[in-house]
């Protein structure tokens, strides 16, 4: 065996190490370019508290009124205030976006003290009529976790709820598998003890993302100014 | 009709539609057009004229380790590996470097392994399969660096970085196994026989770290497996994660202790032909 194979074999192997690491380095995210500009108010609570969610100037805990899953009407604003919420539209039919968002929430709050467990209320919003009827939420819903909330409502009473959270009403989209998907917002919208949305959540929070920020903001609600 | 060049990972909804890909399909048939060409045309030269070219049993070898490369590597072990569940990843992984490598490499007559290993640019494969406690580490090296979470959830999304991520499994395993001597090997080997126990041993201790990380731990590793779609439905990504973990906890022990039964009966005997003959 010569020295030069040998050399090449450290070369080979330094190699592997370094173009994994180039690799995964050149295909990761990007990290945020520097700037002077300063955080916004929200912006430096999420930084302070190493929150995952997006910050955004505060709304208002939206006043809408849908049906649960057992036919009896629920008023948001007067059932989930005073309490950290998530608010989502989403639909049972979602090959996606959904069932990944309440998998990861149902995950984390399994493993989060029963304090916090007891502190959060999920809601989900059926926006597809047609097919969100209230046996199929509460099936899907309870797939992930019994005490998650569905509500359903006519096509006017979902477009009002969602126009009252601020975001645009789903629409039917294109054909999938036999049927249609549902152009939905993919945010998750997290409402605080204050009973305002400092917060909202893209796809992509992981588990333990979920864990720490419902921990944080159950046990120390949005920083007062 | 979905096609694609590698297995990797996608945003898509898991369906049990066929995918193809020609890539896999290519470097499959360059393989075993490569085995038929250097029997035939090559191996003639190689060997005594009273000796096979190749054995019967090489080339069942051969044949079961191509056949098991094909069937890890393409749809649907591959895709659902690449993008979906941590648990098809490992059982490819477990296949690929205690199964795939070493029926290949007995399905290889030493004269083909020699005409390899002396291909030009191949001096470091080379160098490796010398030197057994290298390619020890070499093998575990590997296996930490491509598990890491942030270079696999990088890698996998990308069809030439989930084919690298393959074909260094594959190679690092080949080289292992010809340094320390596959299945059968042992009496031709030159490594001695209490190193190469000790290589074996040494299998089977570092595999659990990773094995235990994923058993243990609270939240899933890698975002590929947690944000994809559920290839099942009851079977969440925390789920998964832990069965991948006790795949590479405890599904490579059967292999790692048959071979370090058969290392160790080797040595046992040709320790009884020295005593005899002393």
């Amino acid at each position: 065996m010569n020295a030069l194979a040998v050399r090449g074999l450290f070369f080979a192997l330094g190699s592997f190490a370094l173009a994994t690491l180039l690799l995964a380095a050149c295909g990761g995210e990007t990290s945020a370019e520097t700037t002077s500009t300063p955080l916004s108010e929200g912006d430096q609570v999420v930084a302070d508290l190493g929150l995952h969610g997006v910050a955004l100037g505060p709304l208002e805990r939206p006043d809408f009124v849908l049906t649960d899953t057992e036919g009896a009407a629920y008023d948001f604003r007067a059932e989930t205030s005073g309490v950290v919420t998530l608010l989502y539209f989403g639909y049972t039919n979602c090959p996606d976006v959904c069932p990944v968002h309440f998998s990861n929430i149902a995950a984390a709050l399994k493993q989060a003290p029963s304090e916090v467990r007891r502190n959060v209320t999920v809601v989900f919003v059926g926006v597809d009529a047609p097919r969100d009827t209230p046996q199929r939420v509460r099936e899907w819903l309870d797939f992930f976790d019994a005490d998650f909330i569905g509500l359903i409502g006519t096509q006017q009473e979902l477009e009002a709820s969602q126009v009252a959270a601020a975001t645009p009403p789903a629409f039917v989209d294109e054909e999938f598998e036999g049927g249609y998907t549902v152009a939905h917002a993919g945010w998750l919208f997290l409402y605080t003890p204050d009973d305002l949305m400092h917060l909202r959540y893209p796809t992509g929070v992981p588990q333990s993302g979920w864990a720490h920020d419902l921990e944080v903001l159950v046990r120390e609600g949005w920083p007062a100014k | 009709m979905n096609v694609a060049w590698w297995c990797s990972a996608q945003k898509a909804t898991w369906t049990w539609a066929p995918q193809y890909y020609p890539g896999i399909w290519l470097v499959m048939l360059a393989l075993l057009v490569g085995y038929i060409y250097a029997v035939r045309r090559v191996g003639p030269s190689k060997v005594a004229l009273d000796e096979p070219v190749v054995t019967r049993s090489q080339v069942t070898s051969f044949g079961a380790g191509w056949v098991l490369l094909w069937l890890a590597t393409d749809w649907p072990l591959g895709a659902l590996g690449a993008g979906y569940l941590l648990t098809a990843h490992m059982i490819q992984y477990v296949a690929y470097s205690l199964v795939v490598a070493p029926l290949l490499l007995r399905g290889t007559p030493p004269w083909m392994r020699e005409l390899v290993l002396n291909a030009p640019g191949l001096g470091p494969l080379r160098a490796l399969t010398e030197r057994p406690f290298l390619a020890f580490i070499a093998f575990n090296l590997v296996l930490a660096v491509s598990h890491l979470s942030f270079v696999s959830d990088t890698l996998k999304p990308i069809q030439f970085g989930q084919m690298f991520l393959d074909v260094i499994w594959l190679l690092i395993a080949l080289a292992f196994w010809t340094a320390i001597g596959s299945f059968g090997d042992d009496e031709e080997h030159t490594l001695a026989h209490g190193k190469r126990l000790l290589c074996i041993i040494g299998m089977t201790v570092l595999p659990t770290i990773p094995g235990a990380f994923f058993v243990f731990s609270e939240f899933p590793i890698y975002t590929t497996y947690e944000f994809a779609t559920r290839a099942f439905a009851d079977f969440s990504a925390r789920d998964d994660q832990v069965i991948a973990g006790l795949v590479m906890w405890v599904g490579m022990m059967p292999f790692l202790m048959v071979r370090l039964a058969l290392a160790f009966f080797v040595w046992s005997q040709a320790e009884s032909r020295r005593a005899g003959q002393i």
